[in-house]
């Protein structure tokens, strides 16, 4: 099976005066469809970064990206939007939900983005607002729900157009640990049903829900490691 | 739709979760709006509704005109009849004039607009009367017959609206005219009139009346209907034959400078306003823009706490163009309320826009608001938010997004190029605010230097009747005399009364007579054209014109006695050249009048020097010239008092009354009143330029405020951190000011170039100083100057109480 993500030689760098800062260096990467990849590293390592290019939010980094054996290096904007509107999904640390819409809005707004016909935008919604277990909250503001109803009404939002892939920047960084676990069985669940997942963590008891860790410092990819081999004090999903 | 529909409903909700700005917003944009729905209401209703005849685009007027220019002037009746010949182009052709008569009833008088007009005059503007008929042409032959045609306003009053009125005689300057015909309600042909401006026209007589007299039938405008599918070019071609066959016919009216020329007639009417009115026009639009740039301002520095919605909003696929959609519909509904506002605005100040108008702003009645004003404050809304939500919407979306996601409470990572917009909308808010500012500065100078000309009379406690006598009865010099001396005489009784004088042919600072005379004894007799006026002894005193040399008129310069003159200075200067005038003659009327006096300069506009004036005993004046000049000026009694002036209106017109009730009378004011009244265009322009520049100034300080504001807040950890470092509050409160103050001088500098470019658009208002009169372009930018310092000083203070320790703790 082809991978569904291959990086060849990606490097992103910035000037900085006289000087060319790398943000990430020669990284070589290959993720296979209905892989749950979790990557890892000290602050400042281009976790976040890498995950930006994976995500398509970021064009200014040259190598080779392949997405489905699309060569996103050769798309133009247009076209890699058009990718990562019919592709990807985010969930970020901070939930990054519109503050004046509804859950339910929140959860129509990339639909929209797509086009998608009214009838079916409202249907779909419904679905994944019972889905997630969240109909109770369809009226309510981000500001009238707890952290972990956020994160949840995010991973819902995340998975309405169906991806092939979800990205999560810190997914429980700002939850508690029942409620970090919570979001993490989801992922599991979803990671089960065939998506792709790549998360950016530092906690290991998160990483342990994945299959692989990828090690990153300075920009370099320093390490992979299989899930199996993450130290004894992981939980594991129960 | 629902796309549309959806952004709509985000959109009204964003504007509601900010009330505050919302409001700012649409207040500043409703008054840009709203002065501009004004303006251009004025604009439309004068010079651009349609006018209300059939197909008003094939009426045009032929007048004759200078080559290349503008100026255009009116024909004399021989050629009209000539034109009436090149039937081809034109489906009828009628010339019109404008004369004043008195109607008689019972036991009083009054005195009406009448157009003396040919017999086409109303298939030409193709409106049928609405009872009876219009002109035959036998009726406009020869010496004209005394038919009438009557408006719909005069038929009732005079009438009670009677059927019948049609074949019964209505008595005008002491002739009898048949009524022939009543036109529609609301018939108003709007040919503007220099005499009678604002006045509108309530009975039409055949031209052939008048066609033949010195000045009405040399002062022809001459209106036609063109054919069906005749274009300007066939029309041209002709107007090319009419002039040569013109050059031929009349070769001392047209000459090798001067063509036949035609225009719409729409464009005919207004056209010497369209120049004052597209300027207040173009000065609007600068408020608006300056309004624009504000609001603009305003979104930008909201983009910055937006940053993290949109940046989500990209993330989960949107499009910049989506949303820049998005926050443009957020501009138009906030544009839209703004534009309604500004509507409703418009229209409560429509009514005192129009009580300041000069009253020679023609179509007064055409200016309102209607479907057609609505549409275009709707366009311009539209406009007006695409214009300032465009940028700051295209600047919002160009957010580095995982920069923005990552900074997880969303502070612009475009900062630094918002900052560069927001700084340069103000420094262009200064630049347009000064070209207006100093439009109103020249103007207001204009204003002083007006005010402080000397109009050669003193206009205090002076008091002006105009009145016009009725043909039959006052058929003679003599029987105006009798009239004079009476009226004179009860009013010099009345208490408070210190002179009396009466004058025809004009009052000075208003149009009046002119007439040839010749000098006697002139080496080379020349044809001079000079004021004329006819005066009763006390008319000088009356109005404080003081006498330079000779004598003034007394009782003894009577009909029977030598004939005399009184000429100005302006007159002696000019045609007696050092010698003394005392004792020359001059021919008037073929009479040889011997030059008694001479008297001060009088103006007649404040803004041009006085012209030469003979002043004639009205006891010596002829009767013919008398009742001609009296068609289209009104005679005026002169009032000195020792007290306010108008308190004295009402029994100086029962002085008049009392001597003969059928004395129509016209307009009671104070000399002050008629030079208030001399200036009023110029008032007008100069209200209005200083109030949108006012308006721009204002609006300019709250953007420079805005940014300054904006700009502390967003510096206070680093203002803290100076502070911390060992910055004194006088140092932090100089260097925000000075950043304030960079601005300001950057938009001034451009203002002044471009001041100094547009400033010749004010040419023909502007007096007395240059237009780039020094004083007013320092005073502006020190004004604009001062506004700015106060607008920074408020956040600069702020920046300077800045407290480190809170402001170290701010992030």
């Amino acid at each position: 099976m082809e991978p569904i993500i291959q990086l060849r030689n990606l490097e992103k760098s910035v000037e900085a005066g006289p000087n060319r800062f790398f943000l990430l260096r020669r990284v070589n990467l290959d993720i296979q469809p209905a892989e749950f990849v979790t990557i890892m590293g000290p602050s400042g390592a281009g976790k976040s970064t890498l995950l930006s290019i994976i995500g398509m939010l970021d064009g200014a980094w040259t190598g080779e990206y392949y997405f489905n054996t699309e060569p996103v290096h050769r798309l133009n904007v247009k076209k890699r939007n058009e990718l990562h509107k019919a592709n990807i999904g985010f969930v970020f640390q901070s939930y990054h939900l519109i503050d004046n819409l509804t859950v339910f809005e929140n959860l129509e707004v990339p639909l929209s983005y797509k086009n998608v016909p009214h009838k079916e935008r409202v249907s779909r919604v419904c679905d994944a607002l019972d889905r997630f277990n969240i109909v109770g909250k369809k009226d309510l503001f981000p500001n009238q729900l707890s952290g972990g109803q956020q994160q949840l009404v995010g991973v819902a939002r995340a998975v309405i157009m169906n991806p092939k892939l979800i990205l999560a920047d810190e997914p429980t960084g700002n939850l508690h640990s029942a409620q970090g676990d919570e979001i993490m069985q989801l992922f599991k669940r979803l990671n089960d049903a065939g998506t792709t997942i790549i998360q950016v963590t530092h906690s290991e008891r998160n990483a342990s829900y994945g299959h692989r860790i990828i090690q990153l410092k300075d920009g370099w990819v320093v390490g992979e490691t299989a899930t199996a081999d993450v130290g004894a004090n992981a939980a594991q999903p129960g | 739709m629902l796309t549309i529909w959806q952004d709509l409903r985000y959109a009204a909700r964003m504007l509601g979760k900010y009330p505050g700005f919302t409001a700012v917003a649409v207040l500043t944009l409703a008054l840009g709006i709203g002065a501009n729905t004004a303006i251009f209401t004025v604009v439309y209703g004068v010079l651009l509704r349609p006018l209300p005849f059939p197909e008003p685009d094939r009426i045009v007027q032929l007048a004759e005109a200078y080559q290349g220019q503008s100026d255009e002037m009116d024909l004399t009746s021989n050629q009209l009849d000539h034109l009436c010949e090149y039937g081809q182009p034109f489906e009828h052709i009628a010339g019109y004039t404008d004369v004043g008569f008195n109607l008689a009833t019972a036991n009083e008088a009054e005195h009406i607009r009448g157009m003396p007009v040919s017999a086409e005059y109303f298939q030409v503007l193709g409106v049928r009367p609405a009872l009876g008929r219009g002109f035959l042409r036998e009726e406009d032959h020869g010496d004209g017959e005394h038919v009438a045609v009557l408006s719909h306003g005069l038929w009732i009053r005079r009438f009670g609206g009677d059927p019948g009125a049609v074949g019964r005689k209505v008595l005008m300057d002491g002739e009898a005219y048949t009524v022939i015909g009543v036109m529609p309600q609301g018939f108003d042909p709007r040919a503007s009139s220099e005499l009678n401006p604002g006045v509108r026209a309530e009975v039409w007589v055949p031209l052939a009346l008048v066609a033949k007299t010195a000045g009405s039938g040399e002062n022809i405008p001459v209106i036609a209907r063109l054919r069906p599918g005749v274009t300007p070019a066939q029309l041209q071609s002709q107007m090319d034959v009419v002039t040569q066959d013109f050059r031929v016919r009349y070769p001392g009216d047209v000459t090798k400078e001067t063509v036949m020329s035609f225009r719409p007639y729409q464009a005919m009417i207004g056209s010497e306003m369209r120049p004052f009115l597209l300027i207040l026009l173009g000065a609007i639009g600068f408020v608006l823009l300056i309004a624009c740039a504000n609001v603009a301002n305003l979104l930008l520095a909201k983009s910055g706490s937006r940053g993290r919605e949109i940046a989500v909003r990209l993330a989960l696929g949107a499009s910049r163009c989506q949303l820049v959609r998005q926050l443009i519909t957020e501009s138009i509904l906030m544009a839209l309320a703004g534009g309604a506002l500004g509507l409703a605005l418009a229209s409560a100040g429509m009514g005192s826009l129009l009580a300041m108008a000069p009253s020679t702003l023609p179509r007064v009645g055409d200016i309102r608001l209607d479907a057609r004003i609505f549409a275009f404050t709707f366009a311009v809304s539209l406009l007006t938010g695409v214009l300032f939500g465009l940028a700051p919407a295209i600047y919002a979306t160009r957010t580095n997004l995982s920069e923005t996601l990552k900074e997880g409470e969303g502070r612009a990572s475009a900062g630094g190029r918002r900052s560069r917009l927001r700084k340069g909308l103000v420094a262009a808010e200064f630049a347009l605010s000064l070209v207006l500012l100093t439009g109103a500065g020249l103007m207001i100078a204009t204003f002083a230097k007006l005010l402080s000309t000397d109009p050669g009379f003193d206009p205090r406690h002076v008091l002006t009747m105009q009145f016009w006598l009725t043909g039959s009865k006052y058929d003679s010099t003599r029987a105006i005399m009798n009239l004079y001396r009476a009226v004179e005489q009860r009013i010099e009784a009345l208490p408070g009364v210190k002179n009396v004088g009466i004058v025809a042919a004009g009052l000075p600072l208003e149009r009046g007579g002119r007439k040839g005379f010749a000098i006697a004894g002139a080496k080379e007799p020349e044809g001079i054209n000079a004021n004329y006026r006819e005066i009763t002894p006390g008319y000088f005193a009356a109005i404080g014109v003081p006498l330079e040399l000779g004598r003034r008129f007394t009782e003894g310069d009577s009909a029977t006695s030598h004939p005399v003159v009184i000429v100005n200075e302006s007159f002696a200067r000019r045609y007696f050249d050092g010698r003394y005038p005392i004792g020359e003659h001059v021919y008037e009327n073929g009479l040889l009048s011997e030059i008694i006096g001479v008297v001060g300069d009088v103006k007649t506009y404040l803004d041009k020097p006085a012209e030469p004036t003979v002043f004639v005993p009205a006891s010596q004046a002829l009767y013919a010239t008398s009742k001609l000049f009296e068609g289209w000026f009104p005679r005026s009694i002169v009032v000195e008092t020792s007290g306010d002036p108008l308190t004295l209106g009402q029994p100086v017109r029962e002085a008049v009354t009392a001597v003969d009730p059928l004395v129509a009378p016209g307009a009671i004011r104070s000399m002050d009143q008629v030079l208030t009244h001399s200036l009023a265009l110029r008032s007008f322009m100069m209200f209005l330029l200083s109030l949108f520049g006012g308006l721009a100034l204002f609006l300019a300080g709250v953007g420079i405020y805005g940014v300054i504001a904006y700009a502390v807040s967003q510096r206070t950890r680093e203002i803290g951190v100076r502070m911390a470092m060992g910055a004194q509050p006088g140092q932090v409160l100089t260097m925000v000011l000075g950043e304030g103050l960079k601005l300001v001088l950057t938009g001034l500098l451009f203002g002044v170039a471009a001041a100094l470019m547009l400033m010749r658009l004010l040419e023909g208002l502007v007096y007395g100083v240059g237009m780039h009169d020094p004083l007013v372009f320092i005073s502006v930018n020190l004004v604009m100057l001062f506004v700015a310092l106060v607008a920074c000083y408020v956040p600069a203070r702020r920046a300077a109480r800045v407290d480190p320790l809170v402001a170290l703790r701010y992030e």
